[in-house]
């Protein structure tokens, strides 16, 4: 369980917030962080680690679920004073791409007067790519922040995961948020405003 | 006693400190992600007055990095009284580099207009809002209007423009025109005059809102459907200067002020100062472009 | 020419500062010791922390001093300082019933436990301007100060006691309104985050808590003229110094200091709802930084009226009072009037023009229609 030492509170947060802005803003472009001298637990990318020092401190709650999820767990705790909450109330959920989707619908959405009461989902996948990849789905992204349409294929997440993401963001503007991270440390940012089309789901199922 | 050596100004990069820094980010991550809609934020005070700047100042402060260029204009001038002062306490806390020329900027932080000339992908703008609301004017609590924008219950917006035409055979609203969002939420652009409302519209830059007093930050992505509402056959239009031309270089397909000499006559100039300081020079210039705007130079 | 410059900005602002101070020391008078602002001005300090939200009397001194006096731009600074500052904990409940009591009186009941103190206050003196004080000396600042403490008794002094509150007499003979469970309770921080509506009484309290004295007297005053339903009385009001705790790290309660407050309780009668029910008491609180009777005393009528469902009359109104007691927004906001709004006017006149060129444009039409009406042959 390591104490992460080598990240700067002020420049390295600023600069990743940055490109989290400028991933959210347009949905589907692949940003790249850093790759710095963190060492997180199994099962968590890199830079979903970074995401989580980045953005939370002791005001919010986040969950980790899925592989190794206790470590994952004390890890962020620990290095953000994040407090671990159930995925009910949690603003943060740490998952990877081959969860359950069932999760999805665990998680708090807002409500009417208050949409942005609702969780914002950080999804660890194998790999992103805009050329196409082996086992990999494609998502096709339009809506704002996106000129005409935006062709993403993420290898290691289950369509059913995006499914059910598309199922909750229905309701717009309640929903949730995503945040999604590869083992290269690239990331691409999907809010709920969009609206994405999968278009080819061959990945198999781990 | 108070020792004065331990006050010496010591203070964190961009003045805020990271808790709030975070708070904000967070929420304009989530301000993105629902165009137009307000988000409620903590807006802690700052050494600047209330209704002067502090929303726009959070969110450059927020966002602000050591790399990045800094320009800010108010009613269209960087050399404007409050503008100096705000580029000067900006630059204090973060040794930022500071601009009057709009493409090197990355941040602009605006008072009441948009740039004439056009911005760019890697740009944020960032508004000085003095009224988040746009329903305020029909609704006077805030519960209710947080009400009405959740259940998208837009009517009595509509019959009061419907009102102002009947009355004065035109929607009687100038500067801060309401628009609707991505066909979801109406929001407030701030006081920028209705000539600059079209240019939020499938911009290529992203756009973020702050407003200090009333402690709320919106946001519109680029690439956005931004539609200032009208009617069918009641349609917006932006301010007619066909009949003006700015003394300086006779242009008049840019936002003019009225002026008047000491001998009393009446003079119009461009009000965008970098735009009209690069006419003049007869510099390099990439003009916004929108439909009202390719219809007049189409004539 | 008569070309209005904006350029020059950045001087024009500097030239202004150095002016300012130049105004503040021009006459080459001694500089106010911080010192003599805290003690001869407290008052002004206690109004200043109150408003700016900060009990610091040493900054709340420079602060008075930075601004000439101007209580609001104090006020200010000292909030903006205040934002500037670590939050590391927050303190225990304070309890005013722990208080060291400088002043304790009731309106509500002839004598109460440890009797009507009065303390220091000018309520009682005739408000007769004092020309003597401008020729105090330090010589009979002394020979006052000897005089005081000789009349102090040292073989009648008592050991300090703190003493129950009228509203603990009121409860037990089961007078007070019970706490209703439907209220919101939920404890939230308002310089955290944004007010919501309707606001927790938590809410209502702090907000009120740094509002500004004269914006908090005239909703109260207007509740009691008519322009609402209270008239309550004072059950208690206190003012003097209460501990404040701070539970540390490892969970031991440790004393930090002490800060001197002034806290009103208003009793009002209400119904409680049912019919025939008999009225029952309610309570509106006050609590500030340092001696202000107003304040508390306004708190404590809003406070009450805050709560009762009937929203026309102002004071009754939780946006309307909360918003617009609110300091320094509204300081800022009413200012924000002066900074330059000529590009926002330029579109209103645009606007205008194009009306009356509509309206007479519409005049001129039906002028000739009317004209060739008359033309036409019969």
């Amino acid at each position: 369980m390591r104490r992460e030492i080598n990240y700067d509170e002020v420049f390295d947060a600023q600069e990743q917030f940055r490109l989290l802005l400028d991933s959210m803003a347009h949905p589907g472009k692949i940003n790249l962080l850093p790759d710095m001298d963190v060492v997180p637990p199994t099962g968590l990318n890199k830079g979903s680690a970074l995401i989580a020092f980045a953005l939370l401190n002791t005001d919010v709650s986040f969950h980790a679920s899925g592989v190794n999820s206790k470590e994952i767990s004390s890890y962020i705790a620990l290095n953000t004073t994040s407090q671990p909450v159930t995925v009910h109330d949690a603003d943060f959920i740490f998952i990877g791409g081959l969860h359950h989707e069932g999760i999805l619908f665990e998680a708090k959405t807002g409500n009417l007067p208050y949409p942005e009461e609702s969780a914002t989902f950080i999804i660890d996948v194998e790999t992103t790519s805009q050329e196409a990849i082996d086992d990999a789905i494609l998502i096709v992204l339009k809506g704002p922040g996106i000129k005409t349409e935006e062709r993403v294929y993420i290898k290691g997440i289950q369509a059913e995961l995006l499914a059910a993401v598309k199922e909750q963001n229905t309701e717009f503007p309640l929903g949730v948020d995503l945040m999604i991270t590869d083992q290269q440390n690239r990331v691409i940012c999907i809010p709920r405003s969009n609206q994405f089309v999968i278009e080819n789901a061959t990945a198999t199922i781990a | 006693m108070v020792e004065n050596k331990k006050y010496v100004n010591k203070y964190n990069f961009a003045f805020i400190d990271e808790a709030t820094k975070k708070e904000i980010r967070r929420k304009l991550l989530k301000a993105v992600a629902i165009p137009g809609y307000q988000v409620p934020y903590s807006s802690p005070e700052m050494p600047i007055s209330r209704g002067w700047g502090t929303g726009g100042l959070h969110i450059t402060l927020a966002v602000i990095g050591k790399e990045d260029v800094f320009k800010i204009i108010d009613q269209g001038s960087d050399a404007s009284v409050n503008a100096c002062n705000l580029r000067e306490f900006v630059h204090m806390m973060t040794n930022c580099k500071t601009t009057f020329d709009t493409t090197e900027a990355t941040l602009i932080q605006t008072r009441h207009r948009i740039t004439e000339e056009e911005l760019n992908e890697k740009q944020i703008y960032i508004y000085q809002v003095p009224q988040p609301e746009p329903l305020r004017s029909v609704e006077r609590y805030e519960n209710k209007t947080r009400q009405m924008h959740g259940e998208a219950d837009y009517a009595k917006m509509w019959v009061s423009l419907y009102e102002s035409f009947v009355r004065h055979g035109d929607i009687m609203l100038g500067a801060g025109y309401p628009v609707k969002v991505n066909g979801r939420y109406i929001m407030a652009p701030s006081p920028i005059p209705k000539w600059d409302v079209p240019n939020i519209n499938d911009s290529k830059a992203l756009h973020l809102f702050g407003a200090g007093r009333e402690k709320r930050l919106y946001a519109v992505p680029p690439y956005t459907k931004v539609e200032p509402l009208e009617f069918d056959d009641v349609k917006f239009s932006v301010e007619d200067f066909s009949t003006y031309e700015c003394f300086k270089t006779g242009y008049n397909k840019a936002y003019l002020d009225e002026l008047y000499f000491d001998d009393g006559s009446k003079h119009f100039v461009i009000n965008d100062s970098n735009f009209l300081d690069k006419l003049v020079e007869h510099a390099p210039l990439k003009q916004h472009s929108n439909k009202y705007l390719n219809k007049l130079n189409e004539a | 020419m008569g070309y209005v410059a904006v350029k020059g900005g950045t001087d024009a602002i500097h030239n202004s500062q150095e002016l300012v101070e130049f105004y503040r020391l021009k006459n080459a008078t001694t500089p106010l010791d911080v010192k003599q602002i805290k003690s001869q001005l407290r008052l002004a300090i206690d109004k200043v922390m109150g408003e700016g939200g900060l009990y610091a009397p040493d900054y709340a001194g420079i602060a008075l001093k930075q601004a000439e006096g101007e209580v609001f731009e104090a006020a200010f600074i000292l909030r903006a300082f205040r934002t500037t500052l670590q939050r590391r904990y927050y303190s225990e409940t304070i309890n005013t019933r722990e208080m060291f009591i400088k002043r304790k009186i009731s309106a509500s009941f002839r004598e109460i436990p440890g009797g009507q103190v009065l303390g220091p206050t000018r309520d009682y003196t005739q408000r007769i301007l004092d020309t003597s004080k401008a020729g105090e000396t330090p010589e009979a600042v002394e020979k006052f100060l000897e005089t005081f403490e000789s009349k102090i008794n040292q073989d009648k002094l008592q050991t300090v006691k703190t003493y129950a509150k009228v509203i603990d007499l009121l409860k037990a003979e089961g007078l007070l309104k019970k706490v209703d469970p439907n209220e919101d309770h939920s404890l939230i921080d308002i310089t955290r985050e944004a007010i919501r509506f309707p606001a927790p009484r938590s809410a209502r309290l702090q907000m009120m808590c740094r509002a500004e004295t004269g914006g908090l007297m005239a909703m109260g005053y207007s509740s009691m003229r008519g322009f609402g339903s209270a008239h309550p009385t004072v059950g208690e009001l206190r003012y003097g110094s209460v501990p404040v705790r701070i539970k540390d790290p490892s969970g031991r309660i440790r004393y930090a200091g002490k800060i001197e407050v002034t806290e009103a309780e208003m009793i009002s009668s209400v119904s409680v709802g049912k019919k025939n029910a008999i009225p029952k008491f309610t309570i509106g609180y006050g609590l500030c930084f340092g001696q202000n009777d107003t304040k508390v005393i306004c708190m404590g009528i809003l406070d009450t009226t805050m709560r009762s469902p009937d929203v026309n009359a102002p004071a009754n109104d939780q946006e309307f009072v909360l918003y617009h007691t609110e300091g320094i927004e509204s300081m800022g906001f009413t200012n924000h009037l002066k900074l330059p709004h000529y590009v926002d006017f330029q579109s209103g006149l645009n606007s205008i023009r194009a009306a009356m060129n509509r309206n007479s444009d519409k005049k001129l039409a039906q002028k000739q229609e009317a004209e060739t009406a008359q033309l036409l042959p019969i």
